[in-house]
């Protein structure tokens, strides 16, 4: 699995902070999300998604997906 | 103020602890026995570095607006403590096996309840560092 955060973070001029404040979890959570080495329950993937103005598909792109 | 509140309450319980710790260095050196009062005093002076390092970084974490816990961190907590459980298991049963080795049962009890302490952490360190891809 791979996401996109890092790019819709840029997009958005936030940092991995503000993007934990944003979403009240962790930086160091933000920072495995991205790396793809976390996988989020569903409601924290919508919160993410959610703060980003996209939606989880396109948030979370899986291998078989491509 | 939530986060404060906690912050506050594990301050008072982790100082409980140490002074405690203190005082068992203080009973053993004056009353029983220098060597394991030195032992104590030890044991006491590096957890008090231990706590205050930790202290100190969920402080800094509180000031900056971070939480204290998240899904995340509450997970690998979780998991932590089930490895830390299978793995104690062939722990106690190692130190019943080697028990002779030891002079008394209390110091079998307090080996293997450090152990498992250590055990913890370092379970806890490594999920930490590894994540959980998929």
């Amino acid at each position: 699995m791979r996401t996109r955060i890092k790019e819709l973070r840029a997009r958005y001029d936030l940092t991995q902070d503000d993007l934990a404040k944003k979403v009240g979890v962790r930086r160091e959570t933000i920072l495995f999300l991205e790396k793809g080495k976390y996988n989020p329950s569903l409601k924290l993937a919508h919160d993410v998604a959610k703060a980003l103005n996209t939606s989880i598909d396109e948030l979370f792109i899986f291998e078989d997906d491509q | 103020m939530e986060e404060k509140r906690k912050f506050k309450l594990g301050l008072v319980l982790l100082i409980s602890i140490n002074l405690c710790q203190f005082l068992a260095a203080f009973y053993w050196y004056f009353n029983e026995s220098k060597d394991i009062g030195y032992i104590w005093f030890a044991i006491a002076i590096i957890t008090a570095i231990l706590f205050a390092i930790f202290l100190n970084k969920t402080w800094k974490d509180i000031k900056a607006g971070q939480p204290s816990e998240d899904e995340r961190s509450k997970k690998i907590k979780m998991n932590a403590a089930g490895y830390s459980f299978f793995v104690s298991i062939y722990l106690w049963i190692g130190l019943l096996i080697f028990q002779d080795l030891f002079s008394s049962c209390s110091h079998v009890v307090s080996v293997g309840i450090i152990l498992m302490a250590v055990l913890f952490v370092t379970i806890s360190t490594i999920l930490n560092r590894r994540g959980d891809a998929i």
